[in-house]
C-alpha cells in the first residue's frame, strides 16, 4: 500500500483555557505529497500554526493521528530520528536563535546534537552551509544579534539545512521581512527545496505568497479546513466563500492583477451582506 | 485655517503640509547616519499622499517630523523646512505641539499600543476633545464620541466608551483610532501603516472605512507605508523614499502603470501577485546607489575570503 508522506487524519486538537476549552481545530484531514510545498492557508485563530504544533509534536492531538511515512508522530518522547527530519523555521527568527550563541555555534549544535558528519569536519560542514544559504564564511563568528532579517533567517534556513531534513514546517518565514528580502529569501527556500528534494508545510496568511510558490493548498478558518486541493484549482476556482472572500480582500499591485482578484468582489459581497 | 478650495485643479488647492529640502543626520557612536536626504513634498487639501518605502528608508523619520515627535537635540541635525498650514514647525515646536491631537492627528500601524491601557476609551475620547474645545463638558464630549463611533461602524458606543483597549479586538481598536483621529476635523492625518498588524479581511475593510471617512471630509492625509497594493487602492499621488531620498514622485494610476525609476520597478516587481507562480528575479543594484539593492542580506554567490 503506498502511503501519504504526511497524512493528517480526522484530527481535532482542544485546549483548556481560562474561559474553558477552545476548539483549535475540529476533525482535521489533508495529505500533503513528498517534494510538495503545501500552503497552510488562514487568518489569525484559523488553526493554522496549531497544525504547524501537531507536525512537529509540541503537543498531542485531542483525538485523530498525523502520521509521517505511514507512522504516527506523537508527541511526547519523539525519537531524535523524527526530530531531525521534521525541521521547523519560524517566523522571527531571532527567538529561534539562541543570542549567546554565535551563528556557527548554533549550526554547529545541530549536527552536534544529531551526531551529523565527523566532528573533525564539522567546523567546515558550517561554512559550506552558510555559503548554500548566501551568506559568507565568517558569518560563523557573528552574534544573531547584528544580523538583519534576512541574514537572521537565511542563519535558520542553514540549521535547519545542516539535520538534513526530509520535511521543513514554516510558519511565516517571510511575514516580517521588507519585500524585497522577501523576494531574496523565498528564491533561497524555493531553490534548496528542488536541491535537496525537501517537502514543505508552508504556514502563511498572504495568498499572493501561497499564489507565488506553492503546490497545493490547504485553507483553514476558525479550527475548520474549508477546502483543500492543487494550488491551480484554488486560485482558479475556490469552492468555499471563506476562500473567496480572503482572495477579495488581497491588496494588488496591477491592474490585470486587480482583474484577476476583483472576480472574488461580488462573492464577498453577498457573503458580508449575509453576515450582517 | 485651510480655506477648503472648490477650484478642480490640484494646484488651487490649498498645501496643508509643505516638506522642503528637509535633510537629517542622526549622530551615532559609529558616526553620522544620514535619515533623510533633501526631501522635498507637499500634500493639498483633501489630498491622499502616501509615502512608500521600506525599514530603513526614512519615512517613519519624516512622519515624527511633522509630528513635532523628533526632538531637535544635539544628536540630530535637521535642516530644510516643514510647514504645516504655512507654519514652520523646524526649530519652534510650540505650534506642533498644541495642534497635535487637533489640526493634525496620526492612525498608527497597532492601535492595541497606540491607545492608553490605563484609561477608558470614553476618557481618551474627552482628552482628545478637549484639546480642541476646552470647555467642552462630559456629557457633551461623550455626545460626540457615540456619533464618532457610530461613525466607524462601532454599534455598541456605550460599551466601548467603557472598555479598556485590552478589551477590544484589533479591528474595533482600530476603528477607535480612526474616531479619535478624525473627531477634531484634523486639516492633516499622518497614518503610519494603518491596519498592516490586522488580518488581510479586517484589515481590508478598516481601510476602506477610513478611505471612505477621510474622503467624505476632505482631509488630507500623509499615508506612511512599504504596502504598495495598500498604496495603490488609497492613494491619489505617491512619493517613492529609498535610503533617504524621494527617488519617484506621481500620481498612483502613473507609478503602478508605468514605474520610472529602477528602484520602484524592483520594488513592484518583487511583490508576489495573485496572477502570477514563481518568484521573480530582482537587481542587485539601483542606479546612483553604490550599496546593493538589499544591503547586509548575503548574495547568491559569497566571498569566502571577506574579513
Amino acid at each position: 500500500m503506498s502511503e501519504a508522506f504526511l497524512s493528517v487524519e480526522g484530527v481535532t486538537k482542544r485546549f483548556r483555557s481560562a474561559g474553558g476549552e477552545v476548539i483549535a481545530l475540529e476533525d482535521v484531514s489533508i495529505t500533503v505529497e513528498h517534494r510538495e510545498c503545501h500552503a497552510i492557508i488562514g487568518e489569525s485563530g484559523s488553526g493554522k500554526s496549531t497544525l504547524g504544533g501537531l507536525i512537529l509534536g509540541l503537543f498531542e492531538p485531542t483525538s485523530g493521528s498525523v502520521r509521517f511515512k505511514g507512522e504516527i508522530l506523537g508527541a511526547p518522547r519523539r525519537p531524535l530520528r523524527l526530530k531531525r527530519a521534521i525541521q521547523l523555521i519560524q517566523q522571527n527568527p531571532l527567538s529561534a536563535l539562541n543570542p549567546r550563541r554565535t551563528v556557527g555555534q548554533s549550526i554547529r549544535l545541530a549536527l552536534d546534537v544529531h551526531a551529523i558528519g565527523e566532528s573533525g569536519q564539522r567546523g567546515k560542514r558550517v561554512a559550506e552551509l552558510l555559503g548554500e544559504v548566501g551568506l559568507p564564511a565568517d558569518y560563523a563568528l557573528r552574534s544573531p544579534r547584528g544580523l538583519s532579517g534576512g541574514e537572521r533567517q537565511r542563519v535558520a534556513i542553514a540549521r535547519a539545512l545542516a539535520c538534513e531534513p526530509e520535511l521543513i514546517v514554516l510558519d511565516e518565514p517571510t511575514s516580517a521581512l521588507d519585500v524585497l528580502v522577501q523576494a531574496r529569501v523565498l528564491q533561497l527556500l524555493m531553490r534548496i527545496r528542488h536541491q535537496h528534494q525537501l517537502t514543505y508545510a508552508f504556514i502563511t496568511h498572504d495568498l499572493a505568497v501561497v499564489r507565488g510558490i506553492a503546490d497545493s493548498v490547504s485553507v483553514f478558518e476558525k479550527g475548520r479546513l474549508v477546502e483543500s486541493g492543487s494550488a491551480d484549482a484554488i486560485f482558479a476556482t475556490p469552492q468555499s466563500d471563506y476562500t473567496r472572500r480572503l482572495l477579495a480582500a488581497v491588496p494588488v499591485v496591477s491592474d490585470e492583477e486587480a482583474r484577476f482578484r476583483d472576480r472574488f468582489r461580488a462573492a464577498e459581497v453577498d457573503a458580508e451582506e449575509a453576515e450582517d | 485655517m485651510s480655506p477648503a478650495s472648490a477650484g478642480a485643479h490640484d494646484e488651487l488647492r490649498a498645501v496643508v503640509l509643505a516638506v522642503r529640502s528637509l535633510s537629517v543626520t542622526f549622530r551615532s557612536l559609529a558616526g553620522p547616519v544620514e535619515a533623510l536626504r533633501n526631501v522635498t513634498l507637499h500634500v493639498r487639501t483633501g489630498e491622499k499622499i502616501a509615502l512608500v518605502g521600506e525599514s530603513g528608508s526614512g519615512k517613519s523619520t519624516i512622519a515624527r517630523l511633522v509630528l513635532g515627535l523628533l526632538q531637535e537635540e544635539r544628536d540630530v541635525a535637521v535642516s530644510g523646512s516643514v510647514r504645516l498650514d504655512s507654519r514652520e514647525i523646524l526649530g519652534d515646536q510650540s505650534f506642533i505641539r498644541e495642534a497635535r491631537g487637533d489640526r493634525v492627528s496620526m492612525i498608527f500601524q497597532d492601535a492595541a499600543s497606540a491607545l492608553n491601557p490605563t484609561f477608558t476609551i470614553g476618557d481618551q475620547f474627552k482628552e482628545v476633545l478637549r484639546r480642541g474645545d476646552p470647555t467642552i463638558s462630559n456629557a457633551g464630549a461623550l455626545r460626540r464620541a457615540r456619533v464618532a463611533l457610530a461613525d466607524v461602524y462601532l454599534h455598541e458606543p456605550d460599551r466601548v466608551l467603557g472598555s479598556y483597549v485590552f478589551q477590544l479586538s484589533g479591528g474595533m481598536s482600530q476603528r477607535v483610532m480612526i474616531a479619535l483621529a478624525l473627531i477634531n476635523h484634523p486639516d492633516l492625518i499622518v497614518a503610519d501603516e494603518p491596519g498592516s498588524s490586522l488580518d488581510v479581511t479586517v484589515q481590508a475593510r478598516t481601510l476602506h472605512l477610513m478611505n471612505d471617512l477621510i474622503g467624505r471630509r476632505r482631509t488630507s492625509v500623509l499615508f506612511i507605508s512599504h504596502n504598495l497594493g495598500v498604496v495603490r487602492e488609497f492613494a491619489d499621488r505617491v512619493y517613492v523614499i529609498y535610503r533617504g531620498r524621494i527617488v519617484e514622485h506621481a500620481t498612483a494610476a502613473q507609478l503602478f502603470a508605468d514605474p520610472r525609476h529602477p528602484y520602484t520597478r524592483a520594488l513592484l516587481a518583487a511583490i508576489p501577485r495573485l496572477d502570477q507562480r514563481g518568484i521573480p528575479d530582482l537587481p542587485e543594484t539601483i542606479p546612483g546607489f553604490a550599496d546593493p539593492l538589499i544591503e547586509h542580506e548575503g548574495c547568491e554567490e559569497p566571498s569566502l575570503a571577506s574579513a
